[in-house]
């Protein structure tokens, strides 16, 4: 345990810092829609523009080739800032790119990396199937090699910004006689090639942000297929460990800000009773102090996490750790900021903000890229090393 | 703020020879044998951690110390929660850094040992007057350390006060009064109150981990309906939720101590939240460790209880999960 916030960090950080009260766009994202996307492209572009895209990713592809430490001090002052999240940009960002970086092939990392930096593509995910949820590795959509093509046929679900997204990180069964894992193969499709359809879903928010898309023969080039034809599996599991490692750590340090908000938020309404401020109530107080040390203690673990990080290449399971408080934790935090605001707390837009929208919407935390309780399977087998269960 | 988290070389070196020594003089099945009750078994091999340079690690290479920061101290303090060892010795731990001359030498060289004072209501060092305390092992000590937020003081003990009954049986807790205006040695500020807060996080966070590895091997070696209990989801999720805890213990631990060194001034916020995230750890996975363990783990055969109460006990030193969210809630938050 040590210190590392060199002096060069230190310039990096007030750089940083400099560049994005100036930038940081200062508009209301749009929840949904071709705006939402449009907004989180032109932000990539800007930051791109700034020379602040891809920190550390390699110079050649457009990177800055920064060490981790350096991402995170770019992190920390983004949400310092308050910058919008990647939104559109996210699964190109901490899925793709990365993945690509470690498992592509020259020309796919050629073909992609920059456009991904520069804000001019949109990336979305393609590994949840409607009978492949949890259980991701029955997944059934098959792929069957044609001359120097996949022909692709079947179904994913829960795709976020799928309508409008360039590319997808798809998952499919290409070996059927093999094992579950082992007949995987991750491909890069081509979102407008002919034979894919997609039908938005609207979540429990009210928000349509995700979908299911179908494939009909849609055809793929053998060359898209990263990490080698049925190695899916491997290269899913280093694209998930980026998001369960690196990828989230801007959400981790935004609950914080959230928290902080709660804070300031319990000084101006009224204490439940009617006397004075809802801060001086001792049960609110309480809760806040204690949400107060779990999302100091969430930003501590994702620091832990990053130390690792800094001494292995690739993320191991304990990013499962974070993961799993993250998801627990912003669902009590964001049910707090209802109880604090009172019957404000059902109204969808005040001048305090849109709480129930953020409330129902972080269900998402604990539910996708792998339920709280697929994190506790994991973190109990591969951390822990206890005994795998019959089959649920 | 940006730190590596995991130890250093040395560091690592100071876990290893903490943790070697323990095993070896501090195995927790000691305290089923009351003569280890009351710091009997550290108290006979204070020598010994003296000579690991225990005492001194986070003095100056001046003062006789060994020289380093808080970030060694607070290591060795998480392996001696792991081993349940008297709380007498974080207590000397922190007692060399408020003590001057040949007090302090005595204390480092382990001549002397101070014990914790726990108020029974808060102290003010101002006004002072009469402190009813608790004293903590402090049959063999000649000291009491007692801190707030505003300052760190050392007294001289004669009397040790009467024998009460603890929740943990292995600590000998007496009531004495302490006279707040005669302290021998006195630090102002904030900045000890910050160490001992880290020093028990600490032993709190070790106290969090020792329980998760318990309630693991045993969840792979007790059977029942033809497979290891720990091979059932219940079971698993418990273990998985107690890994959580112990993961956010230690590294809100480390986080503040390495603020501490950063940051010159006496923002307790971070020693804070790490006090009350490593209690809970600390004692809700004593809980689940007994729970685990099923019958077993009710019995006092056992030594799934003694982390608990030890949990329990060091949880409330000095403080409590009230005077922590207080303390928090007061404060202007993260830096």
């Amino acid at each position: 345990m040590k210190l590392i916030e060199t002096r060069e960090l230190s310039e990096f950080r007030s750089e940083v810092r400099a560049w994005l009260e100036k930038n940081a766009p200062r508009d209301t994202r749009p929840r949904e829609g071709p705006g939402m996307r449009a907004f989180d492209m032109a932000w990539q572009r800007t930051q791109f523009e700034g020379g602040w895209a891809g920190i550390s990713w390699p110079a050649e592809y457009g990177g800055r080739g920064l060490p981790l430490t350096h991402q995170l001090v770019w992190h920390e002052e983004y949400s310092r800032a308050g910058a919008p999240s990647s939104g559109n940009m996210f699964v190109a960002l901490s899925h793709a790119g990365p993945t690509l970086i470690i498992q592509g092939t020259e020309a796919q990392r050629k073909n992609h990396l920059r456009r991904i930096l520069k804000g001019e593509v949109t990336w979305c995910q393609g590994f949840s199937e409607p009978g492949a949820g949890s259980d991701l590795g029955s997944l059934k959509t098959r792929a069957v090699v044609d001359g120097d093509s996949l022909i692709v046929n079947g179904s994913k679900i829960w795709t976020t910004y799928a309508p409008g997204s360039d590319f997808q990180e798809l998952l499919l069964r290409t070996d059927p006689e093999a094992q579950k894992h082992r007949g995987l193969s991750w491909v890069i499709a081509d979102m407008r090639a002919p034979g894919i359809e997609i039908r938005p879903i609207r979540a429990m928010s009210g928000i349509t942000h995700f979908a299911q898309v179908f494939y009909d023969n849609v055809r793929i080039p053998l060359s898209n297929v990263v990490g080698g034809l049925n190695n899916g599996w491997k290269v899913a599991m280093t694209t998930l460990g980026f998001e369960r490692g690196t990828g989230m750590i801007a959400h981790q340090i935004e609950l914080s800000r959230i928290v902080e908000t709660l804070v300031r938020m319990a000084r101006e309404l009224d204490a439940p009773s009617g006397a004075g401020c809802a801060i001086d109530d001792g049960a609110i107080a309480a809760e806040l102090a204690t949400l107060r040390a779990e999302v100091a203690a969430l930003r501590s673990m994702s620091a832990m996490t990053i130390s690792r990080n800094m001494h292995e290449a690739v993320p191991g399971a304990h990013g499962n750790l974070v993961a799993l408080h993250f998801g627990e934790l912003t669902r009590r935090v964001h049910l707090f900021a209802l109880q604090l605001l009172g019957p404000l707390g059902l109204e969808r837009h005040t001048s305090f903000g849109e709480w129930p929208l953020e409330y129902l919407e972080c269900f998402k935390w604990a539910i996708g890229g792998g339920t709280t309780e697929i994190r506790r399977n994991t973190i109990g087998e591969r951390l822990l090393g206890l005994p795998k269960g019959a089959q649920p | 703020m940006i730190a590596d988290l995991l130890p250093t070389e040395e560091q690592a070196a100071i876990r290893d020879s903490i943790a070697g020594l323990s095993a070896k003089i501090f195995p927790v099945a000691r305290l089923h044998e009351p003569a280890a009750f009351g710091a009997g078994a550290e108290t006979g091999a204070w020598q010994s951690l003296a000579e690991l340079g225990l005492f001194g690690l986070g003095l100056a290479e001046d003062d006789g110390g060994v020289g380093y920061s808080i970030a060694e101290e607070v290591t060795a303090a998480r392996e001696l929660g792991r081993f349940l060892v008297s709380p007498l010795v974080l207590a000397t731990m922190l007692a060399v850094h408020v003590a001057r001359g040949e007090v302090q030498a005595a204390l480092r060289n382990g001549t002397q040992c101070a014990a914790f004072a726990n108020p029974l209501r808060p102290v003010d060092f101002v006004a002072g007057g009469l402190a009813d305390v608790q004293l903590l092992d402090a049959q063999g000590a000649k000291f009491a350390v007692l801190w707030n937020d505003s300052q760190c003081a050392l007294f001289s003990i004669a009397d040790h006060g009467k024998i009460v009954e603890a929740i943990d049986e292995t600590v000998t807790l007496t009531r004495a009064t302490l006279d707040l205006s005669s302290p021998i040695a006195v630090v102002s500020g904030a900045a000890l109150a910050r160490r001992a807060g880290l020093l028990l996080a600490a032993y709190l966070a070790g106290i969090a981990e020792a329980t998760l590895e318990m309630a693991v091997e045993y969840a792979k070696i007790r059977v029942q309906f033809g497979q290891p209990i720990g091979a059932f989801q219940a079971i698993k999720h418990y273990c998985a939720d107690m890994a959580l805890r112990a993961e956010a213990a230690v590294s809100q631990t480390f986080y503040a101590t390495i603020d501490s060194v950063a940051q010159g001034d006496e923002n307790l916020f971070e020693m804070a939240c790490a006090r009350l995230v490593a209690a809970n750890a600390a004692v809700e996975n004593g809980r689940y460790n007994v729970q685990i363990h099923g019958g077993m783990g009710f019995t006092y055969e056992a030594d799934a209880h003694m982390f608990l109460k030890r949990a329990l006990l060091v949880s409330a030193i000095n403080s409590g999960a009230r005077q922590e969210q207080a303390r928090i809630i007061a404060s202007a938050g993260p830096a």
